[in-house]
């Protein structure tokens, strides 16, 4: 059951894309119950050719994608985004000294 | 249960790269069930596979390469590839991790590849959807990190590359693999035991899925850890400056006057990271966080170059802008210093790079000895031709490539003051100085050094909260407990005070964790683990593979995976008489404090405290063996195929 239309409502931003790969798996678990980047409906190729400037990755949906924006969840780099409700990005705060064994 | 493993592929690869040959073997549930995966499995492998009494540069020695548990999972930061061996340094039990690479060589099919023997000529291996062939690569051959991974790029598209420059085709013992041209697998001399097998790279790819147990479960709490992590307060943080993290006013009290104190002001060379050197973000797959840096020069003669580093601190600042005190109106010639130890294959943290300028300052080098280099702090044209000469091996630089002891017989009697140990180099007065330690005298992080399994010399060491002085007793606590120390236990290791711990017990629990996480493939840094305590662990992994385990299970797991490493080590007479530092180097109360945290730390583990070997009773109630698991070695020969 679609939610979205990807062409409406959602936004690749390739530049953002730092090639985490966990769109991939989460796009394989909703739709086969197996984490399997060859099969998701989203996929991210490296920029490896000739005069590749490093580091860059190009996220796309494909055909088979029925929009229902599971992949979005995971994407914490505003690669992929949905128009209507981005998700904001983690935010530098003032950090304070750390206090338990979870920081720094 | 299933009878089948959820989320290992179940396949170790045995190439003989002399005979040209593979052998696929079924992974025994065994060894899921009592090593955890990865790390663990190993470390059997290496104990069962290499001789006691093998040449590290020899045909026995084996390379085990090795992917978690998680792998390919949504578990947060499971992507670290381990590399492990016999070490060129101290012929002890070495293993290096990366967090690039391990993805697909689980994709391409196999949970473990386990390569022996020399090859006659220059070759890459291709582990390629189950199958893996070995390719000529004189064409590599001489060619530099960055070359060698563009080159194997174009030739086996959406290949994973790992490869070693010229460091580790000469055997430099302190050669590494660099992972996709930046990930480093620095530690343990691994370059060197490639170079020694004619081994200039692998290429990895493949689709193979991760099937698991119970799969609804399993993603459901991979997600939530997933949102664990993105909640901590730090992760922005990480994600702007790295591991540069480390070194900020709020990672501790006192972290901004011990950087400055080893000579870099931090506060404007963080500015300067971020406005000037930073240009985007780089993660290992499967992370959300994304601490490593690309790194762009936007000015000077380098402008337009662009360098993606895995390390800000260890990789760059750590050696450069301290140790060789490049100053920092020439800060893009440190990071052209990091960026050609990567390209080259050395280590910057445990080579001759680390350790030149104190010696050449002290004056035991004069421009005599270095053929005309001037290796005074700051500058960097000569320490780029240092560098060079480390890597190449040639003039005053590759003199000092060597383990310290060798370098020690070489210039005696000038370097008699120093200390060598485990094959660096240790000096008394800098040390007491400043940088020898902080905090506590024997903090985790500086007992590890002692103790510590694995191969490296002193930078050797289990992350835990205590690398940071300064923590408080409820929070200490809170650590003790997320990874999965007893109540009963708790007040024993923990006073309540602020660093108030027992170091020896501590340290045995802080190696059981990271051993797990090492096992599970899982990323260590704080802003992953602390979304992963041990209960948690144990739930996916009993989720993800079928296997019910708790969480004394998986501890128990770990301390089977150390005694065997510790098993590896007592071959090569590692016993506690060489766990001290050299005669003369601590003064009488540092030994004696030393002496105490060794006692407890050997009665944690069940091993004899006067010598530092495992105990019969500690082997029995492991279920481990002093000799080799024949069905190892019949494993790694059976069938073969020939891939040449």
């Amino acid at each position: 059951m679609a939610k979205f239309d990807k062409d409406v409502d959602f936004e690749i931003n390739s530049d953002a894309c730092v090639g985490c790969n966990l769109c991939m798996m989460a796009c394989s678990f909703v739709k086969h119950r197996v984490y399997d980047q060859s099969i998701a409906y989203i996929t991210v190729t490296k920029d490896t050719g000739p005069n590749y400037r490093p580091e860059r990755y190009f996220p796309k949906f494909e055909e088979e994608c029925d929009s229902c924006g599971f992949c979005l969840e995971f994407c914490y780099f505003g690669a992929i985004v949905n128009k209507q409700r981005p998700k904001p990005l983690p935010e530098l705060g003032e950090p304070k000294m750390s206090k338990t064994y979870t920081e720094a | 249960m299933s009878e089948k493993l959820g989320a290992f592929v179940g396949k170790i690869a045995f190439v003989d790269l002399t005979q040209k040959t593979v052998t696929v073997a079924d992974l025994p549930r065994e060894w899921a069930e009592k090593y955890i995966g990865g790390q663990g499995i190993a470390t059997r492998l290496c104990y069962d596979l290499i001789p006691d009494d093998c040449d590290p540069y020899g045909p026995e020695n084996r390379i085990v390469m090795s992917a978690g548990t998680f792998i390919n999972t949504m578990v947060p930061g499971a992507s670290k590839l381990l590399l492990n061996t016999k070490g060129p340094l101290n012929r002890r039990y070495a293993t290096s991790s990366s967090g690039i690479f391990a993805d697909k060589l689980k994709a391409g099919g196999f949970d473990h590849v386990v390569v022996s023997g020399v090859s006659d000529r220059p070759v890459y291996l291709l582990i390629d959807d189950g199958e893996i062939t070995i390719h000529d690569a004189s064409h590599l051959w001489g060619l530099d990190t960055r070359e060698t991974t563009e080159a194997l790029w174009a030739e086996q598209p959406g290949g994973s590359v790992i490869t070693i420059g010229p460091a580790g085709e000469r055997m430099a013992p302190n050669a590494i693999v660099l992972g996709q041209g930046h990930s480093t697998s620095g530690s343990g001399g691994l370059g060197a035991i490639f170079g020694s097998k004619k081994l200039k790279a692998v290429v990895a790819r493949g689709s193979h899925p991760v099937h698991l147990a119970d799969a609804n479960r399993f993603h459901g709490l991979a997600a939530k850890t997933i949102k664990d992590v993105m909640a901590g307060p730090y992760v922005p943080w990480w994600r702007e400056l790295g591991t540069l993290v480390q070194l900020q006013e709020f990672a501790g009290p006192g972290a901004v006057e011990r950087t400055e104190k080893m000579g870099l002001d931090i506060r404007t060379w963080t500015d300067i990271y971020r406005n000037k050197v930073k240009d985007r973000s780089m993660t290992c797959p499967g992370c959300p966080v994304a601490c490593k840096q690309q790194i762009g020069i936007t000015e000077g003669d380098h402008a337009g170059k662009l360098i993606p580093m895995s390390c800000s601190l260890g990789t760059l600042t750590a050696p450069f802008l301290t140790g060789a005190g490049i100053p920092l109106d020439h800060y893009d010639e440190a990071i052209i210093c990091a960026e050609m130890c990567n390209r080259l294959g050395i280590s910057t943290l445990s080579d001759a790079i680390s350790w030149i300028h104190r010696l050449y300052e002290d004056g035991v080098f004069t421009k005599e000895d270095t053929d005309g280099l001037d290796l005074s702090k700051g500058n960097y044209k000569d320490l780029q031709e240092f560098i060079r000469q480390v890597a190449y091996g040639y003039g005053f630089g590759g003199e000092l490539a060597k383990p310290f002891e060798e370098v020690q017989e070489a210039y005696r009697p000038q370097l008699d003051r120093y200390y060598a140990w485990k094959g660096h180099v240790l000096r008394k007065e800098s040390e007491a100085e400043g940088g020898r330690h902080w905090g506590k005298r024997w903090s985790v992080l500086f007992f590890s050094h002692v103790i510590d399994p694995r191969a490296d010399g002193p930078g050797t060491a289990y992350g835990s909260p205590t690398w940071m002085p300064g923590r408080s007793g409820s929070s200490l606590k809170r650590y003790g407990r997320a990874i999965g120390i007893p109540d009963e236990e708790i007040d024993k290791i923990f006073t309540g005070e602020t660093d108030g711990y027992d170091t020896g017990l501590l340290t045995h629990r802080v190696e059981l964790y990271n051993l797990i996480l090492y096992s599970l493939g899982t990323c260590q840094r704080s802003f992953i683990s602390h979304a992963l305590p041990t209960q948690r662990i144990a739930q996916l992994y009993t989720y993800g593979t079928g296997v019910e385990v708790t969480q004394e299970d998986l501890l128990e797991s770990a301390e089977r995976i150390i005694t065997l490493q510790r098993m590896f080590n007592l071959r090569e007479g590692y016993t506690r008489d060489r766990e001290v530092y050299p005669a003369g180097y601590l003064d009488e109360r540092e030994e004696r404090e030393l002496n105490a945290c060794l006692d407890a730390y050997y009665g944690a583990h069940g091993w004899d405290i006067e010598t530092g070997i495992p105990t019969d009773e500690t082997l029995d109630r492991l279920g481990i063996s002093r000799e080799r698991d024949p069905r190892t070695f019949e494993m790694a020969n059976g069938p073969a195929v020939s891939i040449a």
